[in-house]
């Protein structure tokens, strides 16, 4: 058996439990769903989750306060109305994570001083600290499996990944909020699984885990075969090791 | 980047060669009549050519494919009626040049696309004054454009500093095409938001790598000493 992570539940272990510029030191080595094998890519979806939620904010903070209006303040007046603007911002439900956004007021903060207002809100990309990069490369190892590029060579597992992913790309329901993201995931777990490995999949995102229990549902035949070795475990985000909802797919005949 | 013209100077322009300005001297006349002459093509396609060729350069960029299924993706670009023929004369006519002037010329159409991307930066600038009417999506695209352009940059100043169009150089172009291409694919309805994030990811990802930083820092210490 292996374990697979949605990386949405290390974003959110590493930036919600612990704050995102201060991350506890154990949470690598306490890991302790099993085998810990981190799934797809996982620096880039770290810094992709990271990258759009600081987005969301940095929107809410245009809509309090037009950049163009800060420039033609002095830097004293520029931050006040900063400091104003983010203390209207409220947690939107896209906002999960503790940390980012005072990260960004600084980032504003630091542009201000530096007469670099309209570069920062146009560049502005929070990389992760290179404590979290450190760990994450350290976790990955020699072994690590990127779903996506990782996929083995040969024309027969070209074959049956084409056959994959046109299966999934068949169903018309969704998946989670992501839908192409999380097909992509799905595909990879399914390839996984026809390589010979039975799989639990760890995630908190209800509306993918939704969207596969639909998906079974709808298929009731031979297709996806593989997909009968993965098991989908839900994860209730408040309380990571708690609350879990395990949904096996029926056993072939 | 719905105008055809400048899609494709930005687009494929970073790769392909274009002439005139300083580095003029280096290229023969008469290689750079030819390539006068094909880019003049280029333009005068019909619109619906055009149309679909971009519509198929946004493809590559678009959705998980595999190599095979990219060499056949690019096998069909070349097999496109009309645009074929004139990407395979380009590309002919590139092999002939030598290593100085194919560096001439990537310098140059660097310039070219960093100088288009600046112009669309600017007119998407002023959506930043929008306040509350300011889209997600729109915000993506000011990010995305604008570190295509600091992107370029730098490897415009790597290849001075290798004399060279190494492979960095060129994988990090592949980068910068596939953002704007996925931009496109955006607007045309063909993938989801996430795939716009993916690719200012890549970028964003490019530019934390400690050797950019510096080439960055280096360029912007060399501006102040001008």
């Amino acid at each position: 058996m292996r374990h697979f992570i949605d990386t949405g539940i290390l974003l959110g272990k590493v930036l919600e439990d612990d704050d995102f510029r201060d991350v506890s030191e154990e949470f690598f080595t306490g890991f302790h769903y099993g085998e810990l094998e981190i799934v797809h890519q996982v620096m880039f979806d770290l810094e992709s989750m990271v990258q759009e939620e600081a987005n969301i904010i940095l929107l809410d903070f245009l809509r309090f306060c037009p950049v163009m209006k800060l420039k033609n303040l002095n830097k004293d007046e520029a931050k006040a109305n900063i400091r104003t603007a983010f203390g209207k911002i409220k947690r939107a439900e896209r906002m999960k994570h503790s940390g980012i956004k005072d990260e960004v007021k600084e980032m504003l903060y630091r542009a201000v001083d530096e007469g670099t207002l309209i570069e920062t809100v146009k560049g502005l990309h929070i990389g992760l600290p290179r404590r979290i990069r450190d760990k994450v490369s350290g976790c990955l190892g020699v072994d690590v499996i990127l779903l996506m590029s990782g996929v083995a060579n040969g024309e027969a597992e070209e074959e049956t990944k084409a056959h994959i992913v046109q299966e999934l790309a068949a169903f018309k329901g969704t998946f989670g909020e992501h839908d192409d993201h999380d097909r992509r995931i799905l595909s990879g777990l399914a390839l996984e699984c026809w390589k010979g490995s039975d799989i639990e999949f760890f995630t908190y995102d209800k509306p993918f885990f939704e969207g596969y229990k639909k998906m079974w549902s709808a298929y009731t035949g031979q297709i996806l075969e593989p997909c009968r070795r993965l098991t989908f475990m839900y994860i209730n985000p408040h309380n990571l090791s708690a609350g879990r909802t395990a949904f096996t797919p029926p056993k072939s005949q | 980047m719905g105008d055809f013209d400048r899609f494709v100077t930005t687009l494929a322009g970073i790769r392909t060669p274009t002439i005139g300005g300083r580095d003029i001297d280096l290229i023969a006349k008469s290689r750079r009549g030819t390539i006068i002459h094909i880019g003049e093509k280029f333009r005068k396609l019909p619109m619906e050519s055009k149309e679909r060729f971009v519509d198929m350069l946004v493809d590559l960029f678009s959705f998980d494919v595999t190599s095979d299924q990219s060499t056949k993706l690019w096998n069909e670009i070349l097999n496109l009626e009309e645009v074929g023929d004139l990407l395979k004369s380009l590309d002919s006519e590139f092999k002939k040049f030598n290593t100085d002037q194919r560096i001439a010329i990537e310098k140059e159409s660097i310039d070219l696309a960093t100088h288009e991307l600046l112009e669309i930066e600017r007119e998407l600038e002023q959506y930043l004054s929008k306040g509350a009417n300011l889209g997600e999506e729109v915000l993506v695209a000011i990010q995305t454009i604008y570190m295509c352009r600091i992107v370029l940059e730098v490897v415009k100043q790597h290849i001075e500093k290798k004399r060279a169009i190494d492979k960095t150089a060129i994988q990090v172009q592949v980068v910068v095409l596939a953002a704007l291409a996925r931009l496109d694919s955006f607007r045309r309805r063909k993938t989801s938001k996430q795939w716009i994030y993916d690719g200012l990811t890549a970028l964003s990802i490019l530019l934390s790598n400690e050797d950019v930083q510096a080439l960055i820092e280096s360029s912007s210490t060399e501006s102040h000493a001008c």
